[in-house]
């Protein structure tokens, strides 16, 4: 007989593995899943966006911009000629677009503009103030020359003091770090749903299962093949949806003014930990998958049982992304909130490493009772069989 | 080669929620180069038993030995020791014939795993279509792959269930000539089914199982002598009725 026992468990889990990702990556339905998707997706949402805010700006052209001016016995009147106007109220609340406070300091005007460069209108009203501000000196200077009885003296330079209330690196790296983890943690949860399905009730549905267990191959073996299999796949579809939205994203960035826009604080240590978490959520959810469909008897009733991981977990992940939601000792217990959070916290540079431990740990633990009872199911004798 | 001592499941009754036995107390013995035939209708208890043979399913009392390994005890070497078929076992469609060889043979432990699929691709007339994608391959086509992976390991035990329900005429003697060519190989061949023709055919043993319980064993000859019928059809219906 020329057949031996089979090798250990890792030869025969690495040859089920690999026969696995060759058979789904020819189904072109997963490839375009785990490829197709995100090359397409993001950039066209990029183009939406880019739309969208042409579009804003545009309207805010024609919008007047609403200033605040302060500055007793100036000749203040240039400022407010249309199309600006003035109004009270707040900047931060979008009251007004911006406040502009103008006082003599000896023979010089000191001026004080504060604007919003993340609004278009905002940015209007700044340009709108320091056009006209020479004409507001000027006059200023006239009226001095008259009390005076001189004549008019030479413009000196005014001081000009701009402050942007909401600089657009920080709010872009708000924006970000709010919602890219939680954008990666959905795409997890769908990624992991296909090959699951495929995976795991397609051996049932297409009646490959009785000759794969009646195999030499050890049961054991055999399923950590298949889970190794949808890891890889899972991974996989990560790695491609973060690809393209970081060339994406990169793309965005030099489009808006180049890389110091995206002041995020991205330093290597706290990045590895929120990755090894990020892993850690991808077993579990893969995990928590593979018990779900198993019970399934068809690909319908799989990808029922499977949406339901998918809904159940997308409530979480977008739990770990309101933006009052922080890494706390209680949010950290919190399946994949917790790695939406420890991500977060890592690309703002202020990741706390006990929270992203603990979060880790219980990630860890979750993913191996999930295992385990995964693969009790799927020992089950009629669990592949039908 | 394959013996079988007083093998029993039951199932709990989906719809009276009774448990009743499937395969009730069997015990029959099968021999090297010989064919023995598993008779009797749908329901009768057969898939039950070719599944407890091949450790699919674990049997509630009794057991059983396959080429000498206890189905309890050995379970794997039961399964290094039997090639499983039946109507109801795909294939992978989006693997070559030539693929799907080598990764069952790689599961079973066949040394040269690559070498094997070659001489199989030859033997059993399948390299003309070796790098076709089984979901493109004609049913014909598709059971001589399902053959060649029930024998990639070389085993010394078939165990075919049922492996012509639902196929056409030439298709079937694709089947028929592949179990006659496992006897002359010396291998032991059980085989359901419940198509008297082939039994009469192949067979140099049958059992008729009827509701779990086999009530007739023997050649075919020594149960035309038990009953007094001379066509199989006849002998079943004889032996099923009797109780």
């Amino acid at each position: 007989m020329r057949s031996r026992p089979p090798g250990g468990a890792r030869s025969i889990a690495l040859v089920v593995w690999a026969k696995e990702l060759k058979e789904i990556l020819r189904d072109s339905h997963a490839l375009a899943y785990i490829v197709g998707f995100p090359v397409l997706f993001y950039p066209l949402l990029m183009w939406g966006l880019v739309q969208v805010a042409q579009v804003k700006a545009g309207q805010a052209q024609d919008e007047f911009p609403r200033i605040e001016i302060h500055g007793p016995h100036m000749p203040l009147e240039p400022l407010i000629l249309e199309p600006a106007r003035m109004e009270v109220g707040s900047l931060d609340e979008g009251d007004i677009d911006a406040e502009v406070t103008i006082v003599p300091r000896g023979d010089q005007l000191q001026v004080e503009i504060r604007y919003d460069s993340t609004r278009p209108r905002s940015e209007r009203a700044r340009d709108l103030i320091e056009e006209r501000l020479p004409e507001v000196e000027s006059r200023w200077l006239g009226l001095i020359a008259r009390r005076d009885r001189l004549p008019p003296p030479e413009l000196p330079e005014w001081l000009l003091e701009s402050e942007n209330v909401d600089p657009p690196s920080r709010m872009f790296a708000y924006v970000v770090s709010l919602a890219l983890p939680g954008m990666l943690h959905l795409v997890l949860l769908l990624a992991a749903l296909y090959p699951t399905v495929d995976v795991v009730v397609g051996e049932r549905v297409r009646g490959t299962a009785e000759t794969l267990l009646v195999s030499a191959a050890g049961r054991t073996q055999v399923i950590l093949g298949k889970l190794l299999a949808v890891l890889s796949l899972t991974l996989a579809a990560v790695v491609a949806n973060v690809g393209a939205m970081g060339v994406t994203l990169a793309h965005l960035v030099s489009l808006q003014g180049g890389a110091e826009l995206l002041a995020l604080d991205l330093t290597s240590g706290p990045l590895a930990l929120a990755g090894l978490v990020c892993l850690g959520a991808t077993g579990l959810v893969v995990a928590v998958m593979t018990l779900v469909v198993t019970p399934a008897r068809s690909f319908k009733e799989g990808q029922g049982a499977g949406n339901l991981v998918v809904t159940a977990g997308g409530v979480l992940v977008v739990l770990g992304m309101l933006p009052l939601t922080s890494l706390s000792p209680v949010t950290a217990l919190v399946p994949l909130a917790n790695s939406v959070l420890v991500l977060r916290s890592a690309l703002l540079g202020d990741l706390v490493p006990g929270l992203a431990w603990l979060a880790l740990g219980e990630l860890l633990l979750l993913t191996l009772i999930a295992l385990r009872l995964a693969g009790r199911t799927l020992s089950r004798p009629d669990a592949l069989l039908g | 080669m394959l013996d079988v001592r007083g093998l029993t499941k039951r199932y709990v009754h989906p719809s009276t929620q009774e448990l009743f036995a499937a395969v009730s107390d069997l015990s029959f013995v099968a021999e090297r180069g010989k064919v023995f035939g598993l008779l009797g209708p749908n329901g009768a208890g057969k898939t039950t038993t070719l599944r407890m043979l091949s450790t699919l399913i674990s049997p509630d009392e009794g057991t059983a030995l396959v080429d000498g390994h206890d189905l309890h005890q050995d379970p794997a070497g039961v399964r290094s020791a039997i090639g499983y078929l039946s109507t109801t076992t795909g294939l992978y469609d989006r693997l070559t014939a030539r693929e799907l060889l080598v990764y069952f043979a790689r599961l079973q432990g066949v040394a040269d795993a690559e070498g094997r699929t070659e001489t199989l691709l030859d033997d059993l007339d399948i390299r003309s279509f070796a790098n076709v994608p089984c979901g493109n391959l004609s049913t014909g086509m598709k059971q001589k792959v399902s053959i060649a992976r029930a024998i990639v390991h070389d085993p010394p035990v078939l165990i075919l269930d049922e492996p012509t329900t639902g196929l056409d005429v030439l298709v079937s003697q694709t089947f028929l000539r592949f179990i006659e060519q496992a006897r002359e190989d010396g291998r032991c061949v059980l085989f359901s089914t419940h198509i008297m023709s082939e039994a009469e055919r192949l067979c140099d043993h049958i059992g008729i199982l009827h509701e779990g319980v086999l009530r007739g064993l023997g050649t075919l000859e020594e149960l035309r002598d038990q009953t007094g019928e001379r066509y199989l059809e006849g002998i079943f219906i004889s032996i099923a009725g009797e109780r």
